[in-house]
Parts: C-alpha cells; structure tokens; sequence
C-alpha cells in the first residue's frame, strides 16, 4: 500500500488542483475491506491457536501422569528386587518399557505441537503489525481526502469583502488589548500589594507608639481610671 | 463526539474566561464553522474523522504577500509554528496559510472549548506576529 506515497508525490509535485481525488475512494474501500479481511484472519488463526494451545495442555498432563507411572513402577521395580522377586520386577521392567515408549511418541507430540503453536503465534503477531500498519496509512489517507475535500470551505472562510490588511490591524488591536489588559491586571495586583505592605507598615508604627494614638474605648476607659486614682 | 452534538454543546456555552461561542453545522453536515468571541475574524472549520477532530482555521492567502518577500514569509512562518500552542501552521494546495489543530475523537467537550478559544487566540498573535508582511502590500490595495 503506497497511499502515502502517493499524497507525497502529489505535494511535491505541486501538481494537484483543489478538489482533485488524489486518494481516490475506491482505493480507501479496498484499504479497508483488506484490514478487515486480514482482522478475520487473525481472529480465526487466534481460534485455531487456542484449539492447539488446548491440546497442548491435555498432552502435557498425559505425559506427566506417564512420567509419574514412570517413576511408581521404578519404584515397585526396585522394592521387588530388594525383596527377591526377581519373575515380578522383570514383568514391572517390561510395563515401564511400554510407558517409556508412549512418553516417547507424547514427547515428540507435544513438541511438535508446540512448534505449531509458535509458528501461528509469530504469523498472528506479524499479522496484527501489518492491520496496525494499515490503518495509520488509512487515517494518513482518510484525512488528507477530509482537508482536500474541504479546502474550498476552508478557503471561503476568509472574508473577500474585507482586506488582509485589515484584518491584520484587528488582530494587531487586539493582541495590543490583550497586553493592556494584562499591563493593567499586573498594575491592580500592584496596587494591592501595596495596600497590604502599607497597611502592614501603618500597623509597625502603630506598634512602635509612633503617629496618630489609638482612641478607642480602652484608652478612654484607661483615662478616666487614671483621673479617678487622683 | 459528533458534529451535531458539538453544534449544540458550543452555542450553549461560555468558557470560563467568559468567552462563548457561535457554531453552524454545513448543509452536508461535513463541517462545522466556529467563531469565538475573543477573535470573531477567526472561522475555525471542524472536521471530524474515525480517530481526530481537526480545527482548520484560514490565516492569509499567498496572494496577500508579495512574492519578494514569499521565501522570508514561509522562513518566519515555520519558525513561528513550533511556538504556538497546540496549533500549527500549515498551506492548503490553493494558497490558504492554515492554522490548524488535531484533536482524539474522545477530547471531552471541555476540552474542544478550550482548543477552540486558543485557536482563535492563536489567529490574532500569527496574524500580528507577521503583519509586517502584509502590511507592505496593504499599501497597493485600493480600498
């Protein structure tokens, strides 16, 4: 799929009028009908794979009741031996042999399958890369067909009754308004920490005894206290 | 999030700046136009596709610059671009300078606002940015 390619020719070669279909829509549909052909294929490999995947597993536990048997008649084998029985421990040596001939052929079964699920494994991931792949070209494509098709609209947003420049002094207006507001926010701020700091400071000389004397009721009423103490 | 319900939800609203909206869906409901009350010179056409919105709005036309000054234009404009935020500027194939933004289809509608006012913001500082490009032509236009 080269649609992108396609996009980038057309830039560069400069060539393309407003309006003509350089992604043409026929090409988007098949674009489309392949990444969900391809989606169907991975949902039915990954179906497959759990089908084998399911397998595995039941050939993995016959194998390890094979190997545990295995071990069991080992065991017996050896108990018998102790105990001199040697006719039982050949008849056990001959079944440890059958079991020893079935965990061969489960062994090779099961890594065999094991390949298997691999294999299908690594072609699902590829697979998925590929959709993935796919789509971002078909959203490459798909906007690039949106932009195109609505260039005229776009273009037409530009008012024809009024001049660039104009519209260039509006926008030097308010990009001015803009820092006026700000310059005077910056000075209310000001302001006001003014006021806070200066009011500050008024409290500092009130503290200091210094300026105008508090006047309120407790020092008239220390006043008077003073005059009756006489 | 779909051009109707945008329509709708924009017309509604003011963005906390105090700032609202006027917004026309197209008769092929395609796209929908957008001006914002910060930049009311500014028309943001939508478009939305399977995964983004994408907000257009038209700059200038390469007419409005003489083409002396053409390849320093495009070298301002490009260095311009990287320091606005969340848009970019861009060239249609019919000469429009673009500034454009691209949003997911799952920005909430907070959020559509919010690129919407910046975009319209965005409009007036390119323009003024580069009015010395056209206000050099503006001295051949006869009003």
């Amino acid at each position: 799929m080269s649609i992108f390619k396609d996009i980038v020719t057309a830039i560069r070669g400069g060539a393309s009028e407003a309006g003509e279909a350089i992604v043409d829509s026929q090409a988007l549909r098949i674009l489309e009908q392949e990444i969900r052909d391809a989606e169907n294929g991975i949902r039915e490999a990954k179906s497959s794979l759990s089908k084998l995947k399911a397998s595995e597993i039941s050939l993995r536990k016959d194998l390890n009741i094979v190997n545990e048997d295995i071990a069991d008649y080992t065991a017996s084998a050896r108990s018998a031996l102790e105990k001199g029985n040697r006719e039982l421990a050949v008849e056990i040596a001959s079944k440890i042999q059958d079991l020893t001939v079935s965990k061969t052929d489960l062994d090779e079964r099961s890594s065999m399958l094991d390949e298997q699920v691999n294999r299908i494994h690594k072609v699902i991931v590829e697979r998925q890369k590929q959709v993935e792949k796919n789509k971002i070209e078909l959203q490459k494509a798909k906007t690039y067909r949106d932009l195109q098709k609505t260039q005229k609209t776009i273009a037409g947003a530009l008012p024809s009754n009024d001049s660039s420049a104009k519209r260039v002094q509006r926008a030097l207006d308010r990009v001015q308004k803009k820092q006026s507001d700000f310059d005077n926010k910056q000075e209310a701020d000001q302001w006001l920490s003014d006021l806070e700091n200066g009011s500050q400071l008024d409290d500092k000389i009130k503290a200091a005894g210094i300026g105008e004397q508090d006047s309120s009721a407790n020092s008239i009423l220390d006043e008077i206290e003073a005059s009756m103490k006489k | 999030m779909n051009l109707e319900d945008l329509t709708y939800q924009l017309n509604d609203y003011t963005d906390p700046s105090g700032a609202d909206f006027v917004a026309q869906l197209a008769t092929d409901q395609e796209t929908l136009t957008v001006t914002c009350s910060i930049n009311p010179d500014a028309s943001i056409i939508l478009l939305v596709s399977d995964e983004q919105i994408i907000s257009v709005t038209p700059l200038l036309r390469k007419e409005d610059i003489q083409t002396a000054d053409l390849a320093e234009f495009n070298q301002t404009v490009l260095r311009l671009s990287p320091v606005i935020p969340l848009s970019s500027i861009g060239l249609q194939d019919d000469g429009t300078y673009i500034l454009f933004g691209a949003m997911s289809v799952n920005t909430s509608f907070e959020n559509i606002a919010h690129e919407l006012a910046i975009q319209a913001d965005n409009a007036s500082d390119v323009l003024a940015a580069l009015d010395s490009f056209v206000s050099s032509t503006s001295t051949l236009e006869t009003v």
